[in-house]
């Protein structure tokens, strides 16, 4: 009996032991790569880099912005840190993890999504495990630890057993890992800009009467982006992109507002109801520049 | 509770020290079996344990009287309250729906109209397995196989016990229960091939059967719009799925009994490598089929009878066999198909030793088999017998145009990590097979590389349920 018990503690503390470590390796890896934006945001640039304007959002900036044709416009440097598959509390991470770098951006834009807009769900997104690497960080592990549903917490849990969360999320961050240790500067689905090109599929769908809706942007966490893009010297704009039917007026809102909910509603334009194909995004990218000179000029 | 679950490797090492400290009192012991067990049964939903309960002493009360009586009537009277409570629970807890609605169908089909209400009824997890195992205990005392117990507490555990409550292997009275009513001595090489079993079955069960679970789910969900090759994809995944998950249970289970110090019997022997369907159910869910053979095929007269009654016989029993995974008719149909594919092989006196040549020699033989397997678990996979039918067409006439698991990067990997697991247990199998085992036992130094295995390339975010926790 004491054998069996002390030979099956060894045999465990020992296969934990390596796979703790082999996690911890394929963290590391992945925080010096560029694979995901998270990682790219701290390897790619240099220390203290200051940057004309940033984007931080969904798919939808994605899909919606294209930071190569507003760099030209603006002359400046510009770059697209959204991330497909997040919402808004994971856009005020991704900021938080932009300062934390000791970044700069003069503008900040930060794109919403209509479930977002009066509040956010307290759930991980589904991409949130790309900041795993980076467990470490105080921010990163508050985030962690509220949004993570359950007790065991597989991703808040990671700071001490990093197995959990690369256990759980091991099809997410182990063929990455492996990628990001051959080519380190292999971007996964982004471009040196952080664009992405999604495919041209057209809506398909017969339109529907459009939705109309009213807001404030009361969320609380629109006020903490705001908080923060404002300690770190960054004007703060917040987007609001085209919807094929959604219609979204702002009222009496706080922020520093462009909505372009219904600029652009030709169905040739989108993917789906949320999404643009290319040449939408040129349009989209088109008109959001000149709105963004006419804001620029009134400062 | 799930064996793969963070809870139950909590619970596990805490009734293992407290059940092992008592070793020198066997009776506290089985007290802690019996909480413990009702605890990882109460953790699903405690309302339901008073069922177990109610079984248990039904049949305890039974056993103990129909060891005292010895007019036959009575006896039979006995017996038939048994088989009437415990086989009346079942049924209305999994199969008053299917009842009722086939009644208002069959009305329907004849012109009359019929409401036959539809109630919201919870299937208890695991009230196939303790029914079958609590009536195998009265039938053979019935019989006088056995000898009825006075023990309320050893019969309780032997109901009740937690590795093998909820999906087996279907213990009899005879195998088990003895073990129940002496002292356990902890013996190390026991112990040792239990955690074996255990680690064998956890990788069996998250990596191929968690894995393959999310691209069978998709590839059945969208199944008119799939090409020939995602089809087969899809079915021939569902096979390691079902396979994985459920002798990946069988495997936790035996393996948990050993470090308890009991011995359940063995349940699935490398079945895939079975070279006919005679030779597959022989190997599949062997406690099922070999409870089905004991007290139903058997008292039907077994194979003592006429051709056409055996012929018959043989039939009921996998039909019965179908419809006791589910209340379907897909079960049914399933059932169905292996009894007809059966009946030629049972009739068919063995010339040979099916052990006796290599597996690669039998290669040809296997794929058959298992080719004809495949077919019948795509209808107890499929809804409903239409679309098992629609499925089977849309193979033959490639009409899809998607392939969901090479639509996405991320697809593909899974399928390879899956493929490549499979074909590594199906050469380990093998390999046992050759050697004339009938479990993996695989060295210590191989169970870190698996364990680390399935922390890498298991399904824990698919995280599914034991698919026999349904039936």
């Amino acid at each position: 009996m004491k054998k069996f018990v002390t030979k099956s503690i060894v045999y465990l503390v020992l296969t934990l032991l390596i796979a703790n470590f082999l996690a911890f390796i394929g963290l590391r890896t992945l925080s010096k790569s560029d694979f995901f934006k998270t990682t790219y945001l701290v390897h790619h640039f240099s220390p203290n880099q200051a940057f004309d304007l940033t984007v931080f959002g969904s798919s939808r900036s994605l899909a919606a912005i294209d930071t190569k044709l507003i760099g030209e416009a603006i002359d400046g440097y510009s770059v697209n840190f959204s991330m497909d598959y997040t919402a808004l509390p994971s856009t005020l991470l991704m900021l938080e993890h932009f300062y934390a770098q000791g970044y700069s951006s003069e503008w900040v834009v930060v794109s919403l999504d209509l479930p977002d807009f009066e509040t956010s769900k307290t759930i991980i997104s589904e991409n949130d495990h790309r900041f795993l690497p980076f467990v470490s960080e105080d921010y990163i592990q508050r985030y962690f630890e509220k949004y993570e549903e359950g007790w065991v917490k597989p991703l808040f849990s990671s700071q001490y057993f990093p197995v959990l969360g690369y256990a759980y999320y091991n099809m997410e961050l182990l063929p990455p890992a492996g990628l990001a240790l051959i080519k380190p500067d292999y971007k996964y689905l982004f471009d040196e800009l952080g664009n992405y090109q999604y495919p041209d599929y057209l809506a398909q769908e017969i339109m529907p009467e459009p939705r109309f809706f009213e807001t404030e942007l009361p969320n609380p966490i629109l006020d903490k982006i705001s908080e923060l893009a404002q300690k770190n010297g960054s004007k703060l704009i917040i987007y609001i992109a085209p919807y094929l039917r959604d219609d979204i007026k702002v009222d009496n809102s706080k922020f520093l507002v462009i909505n372009h909910s219904r600029k652009i509603n030709d169905p040739k334009y989108f993917s789906d109801y949320i999404h643009m194909v290319n040449s939408g995004k040129k349009i989209a990218t088109e008109a959001f520049i000149e709105e963004f000179n006419i804001l620029k000029s009134s400062f | 509770m799930l064996f793969n679950s963070i809870e139950f490797a909590i619970f596990l090492p805490i009734v293992f020290i407290l059940y092992w400290a008592l070793r020198k009192h066997f009776r506290f012991q089985l007290y802690i079996l019996l909480v413990a067990s009702y605890i990882f049964y109460g953790w699903w939903d405690w309302r339901f344990l008073s069922l177990i309960i109610f079984s248990s002493g039904i049949d305890f009360l039974i056993g103990k009287r129909l060891g005292t009586l010895t007019v036959e009537s009575k006896r039979k009277m006995l017996l038939g309250l048994s088989l009437l409570t415990n086989l009346g629970l079942l049924g209305f807890f999994k199969y008053y729906n299917f009842f009722s609605e086939s009644l208002s169908e069959a009305f329907t089909f004849f012109g009359k109209e019929i409401s036959t209400g539809r109630l919201n009824i919870i299937l208890p997890v695991g009230i196939s397995f303790y029914t079958f195992q609590t009536l195998s205990y009265t039938i053979d005392v019935y019989r006088r196989k056995l000898e009825p117990t006075n023990d309320w507490l050893a019969f309780f555990g032997f109901v009740s016990f937690f590795p093998q409550l909820v999906a087996g292997p279907i213990e009899r009275a005879s195998h088990l229960l003895g073990q129940f009513q002496k002292p356990r001595v902890f013996e190390y090489l026991f112990a040792v091939s239990g955690l074996r079993l255990i680690i064998w079955g956890l990788f069996k069960k998250i990596v191929i059967a968690d894995n393959a679970a999310f691209m069978v789910d998709e590839i059945f969900l969208d199944y008119t719009n799939q090409s020939s090759l995602s089809l087969i994809l899809g079915v021939v995944l569902f096979a390691f799925q079902i396979y994985g998950d459920f002798s990946g249970y069988s495997d936790i289970a035996i393996g948990l009994s050993r470090i308890f110090g009991f011995d359940l019997m063995l349940n699935f022997r490398f079945p895939y490598l079975a070279q006919n369907i005679n030779d597959f159910w022989k190997r599949w869910h062997i406690s099922l089929s070999s409870w089905f053979r004991d007290y139903v095929y058997i008292p039907l007269g077994g194979s003592r009878v006429s051709t056409w009654i055996s012929f018959r016989n043989v039939l009921i029993v996998f039909l019965v066999s179908g419809f006791w995974h589910g209340a379907n008719w897909t079960f049914i149909i399933w059932g169905l198909i292996h009894g007809i594919l059966y009946i030629p092989f049972f009739f068919m006196k063995p010339h040979q030793d099916l052990h006796e040549h290599s597996i690669l020699k039998n290669l040809p033989k296997i794929f058959l088999t298992f080719t004809v397997v495949c077919l019948g678990w795509i209808f107890f996979r499929a809804d409903s017998v239409s679309q098992a039918f629609n499925y089977i067409g849309l193979i033959f006439s490639n009409e899809g145009s998607s392939n969901f698991i090479f639509e996405a990067n991320k697809r593909k990997i899974i399928l390879t990590i899956v493929m490549l697991c499979i074909m590594g247990m199906m050469i380990i199998e093998g390999y046992f097979e050759s050697k004339q085992k009938k479990e993996v036992l695989l060295p210590s130094w191989s169970l870190v590389l698996i364990v680390l295995f399935i922390f890498y390339f298991g399904g824990f975010k698919n995280h599914e349920s034991f698919i026999y926790f349904q039936f």
